[in-house]
């Protein structure tokens, strides 16, 4: 499934918050976006989860307006990742990745053992498994985010959208859940979508970048096609700083220049 | 699981004592003849059996039940453990109602129900078009119209005490006021138990979403939830629940507050099981107060004096239980 914006306008509160993008997102790739606090980077993805609706323009999933696809239908399309975790939630950890099942369940169905399986299955893989039972406010933000994530995988949609996944995430955890995005999106064929803080990580990782600046998109950079140098300068222009890419025996290493 | 079949067989139980007890005491053995038509049971045993008893306990325990759910219902919506059915002011629209039918339609039974389930459910629909004008937040602003409405229903009721005649109207209202299940007919129970059923089914069909609400309303919207028509749905039926109960009962405080708590110190957080748990302990607990309520005395004490009663012991043990275990 491929996922097309056109022209999108958004103002909130009168204070315009995304100006007139378009782009596109394809699957197999690993996309993110990069942009300072108050870019819109929220925005657009909630925009394009159909949270808000937009002042001009039109999101298309596979060619059809969302305004024509029914709530359940896009849950079957796009599993959401917010930024935030509900504080004091008295829920426990498998109960709220169980949720996920929803969008695929009638009023008054249950999860099938298949969907348990394939459930225990992402909670083992996820290291979520030993904590199952822990209520979400008794765990670490960290770990919170990897349930979130799980619950997200769970509801199986072919596209993953994600809001600053690893912003509570140990610097080893980062890692980790990013390597295991990218298998998403490269062997699973996924679709996944993150706006992220990190451009070093961001350019490990992310095989498409897109960058966004006071609403707008400033750049695409395909890292395969356009290449670190390209990248380098477009993050520079991003953040109104200096940054380079060296090269070091474990790869490039971005920095951020004195 | 099983603690919720532990809670059906004590449910059960409590029913069958509640048959039992009381100023003619009917032994199980007694029931079960009656039941069966076998030995010789008296006309006299039969009559009170079938025609108090059974009707009333019945109508207890679907009282119960579903002022418990209507409880849970709105604690969960509202994401708060002290929100009760009250919140939206659906008690003081039935009280108005009440008084209105003992004051001006000679206070027959039949008026007082009318008029207090509509004036009840009038009250809570004025509640949501309120917090709908008022924007913000709704969970926020419909507790806070909730408050503006119920504190209006009550100057009117306060307006209505006062007018009313002290010898021929007020002992009445004030007797309404605190609810009793006495002269329970069949025909109450019809009407409660097909308004319950219908409001209950509906909730227990959207009880997967109602547990999904709680996450913020974009998760919801995620995973495919329908906030404002769940939203409203729940709110519906669970007003349903207390307007059809307290319009043939008259108010029963506490229980929707106070069941949700219980169940869930005593049998764990587990929203789905929670759900079916309120509704058993809801039917048990108002058993007991209401076999409390025809027993303790000579004349029958007023349900709600119970409940409060009891509601105030288990908020106590509660606040303990859980200090305690956070020590």
């Amino acid at each position: 499934m491929k996922i097309a914006v056109e022209n999108l306008t958004l103002k909130l509160n009168n204070r315009p918050i995304l100006k007139n993008i378009s782009l596109q997102l394809n699957p197999n790739k690993l996309i993110m976006l990069l942009g300072e606090n108050g870019a819109g980077k929220t925005q657009f993805i909630k925009t394009i989860m159909g949270f808000h609706h937009s002042d001009r323009g039109s999101i298309y999933y596979d060619n059809k307006n969302i305004k024509n696809i029914s709530l359940k239908e896009r849950a079957k399309l796009i599993s959401y990742v917010s930024q935030g975790t509900i504080p004091g939630l008295r829920y426990r950890v498998f109960e709220l990745i169980s949720m996920g099942h929803t969008p695929h369940l009638g009023y008054f169905e249950k999860p099938s053992k298949e969907m348990k399986a394939k459930e225990e299955h992402i909670m083992k893989e996820f290291g979520v498994w030993d904590f199952r039972n822990a209520f979400l406010d008794e765990i670490s933000g960290g770990e919170c985010r990897l349930v979130y994530l799980c619950k997200a995988l769970v509801q199986d949609t072919p596209w993953l959208i994600l809001d600053e996944p690893t912003a509570f995430l140990d610097y080893k955890k980062q890692h980790d859940f990013l390597k295991r995005l990218k298998t998403l999106a490269k062997d699973q064929g996924k679709g996944v979508f993150m706006s992220i803080h990190n451009p070093s990580i961001a350019s490990q990782y992310g095989e498409i970048l897109i960058l966004l600046k006071n609403g707008e998109i400033v750049d695409i950079i395909d890292k395969g096609k356009d290449g670190y140098e390209k990248l380098s300068l477009a993050l520079s222009n991003l953040y109104e700083h200096d940054m380079v890419f060296e090269d070091t025996s474990m790869g490039k290493l971005l920095i951020w220049k004195e | 699981m099983k603690k919720t079949i532990f809670l059906s067989i004590l449910l059960f139980f409590t029913f069958l004592l509640s048959c039992c007890i009381g100023r003619y005491y009917l032994s199980i053995v007694d029931i079960v003849h009656i039941i069966t038509d076998s030995g010789n049971s008296s006309a006299m045993d039969i009559n009170i059996f079938f025609k108090i008893r059974l009707p009333r306990a019945i109508l207890v325990t679907i009282s119960g039940s579903a002022l418990a759910l209507s409880g849970f219902v709105y604690q969960s919506l509202f994401k708060n453990p002290l929100v009760s059915p009250d919140v939206l002011g659906v008690s003081g629209g039935a009280s108005v109602g009440a008084i209105v039918a003992i004051l001006f339609f000679s206070g027959s039974s039949v008026m007082i129900q009318v008029s207090s389930f509509f004036c009840s459910m009038f009250v809570v629909f004025c509640s949501m078009l309120l917090a709908k004008y008022m924007g913000g937040k709704p969970m926020y602003t419909m507790v806070l119209a909730g408050i503006i409405m119920s504190s209006l229903a009550n100057a009117i009721i306060m307006s209505l005490k006062y007018l009313a005649d002290p010898v021929k109207h007020l002992a009445s209202i004030e007797y309404w006021l605190m609810g009793s299940f006495n002269a329970t007919t069949w025909k109450d129970v019809l009407i409660v138990f097909t308004i319950s059923f219908i409001a209950t089914t509906i909730l227990f069909f959207i009880k997967r979403r109602l547990w999904i609400l709680a996450l913020g309303d974009h998760e919801a919207q995620a995973l495919g939830v329908h906030i404002r028509m769940i939203t409203t749905l729940a709110i519906l039926c669970a007003t349903v629940l207390v307007s059809a109960v307290v319009s043939i009962s008259g108010i029963v405080s506490w229980i929707g507050l106070i069941v949700p708590h219980i169940v869930r110190v005593f049998t764990g957080e587990n929203y789905l099981e929670n759900f079916t748990q309120s509704i058993l302990v809801g039917g048990i607990l108002l058993l007991i107060a209401d076999t409390l309520a025809r027993t303790l005395s000579a004349s029958e004490i007023p349900i709600s004096i119970l409940t409060s009663f009891m509601g105030a012991i288990f908020l106590v043990i509660f606040l303990f239980l859980r200090n305690r275990s956070r020590v």
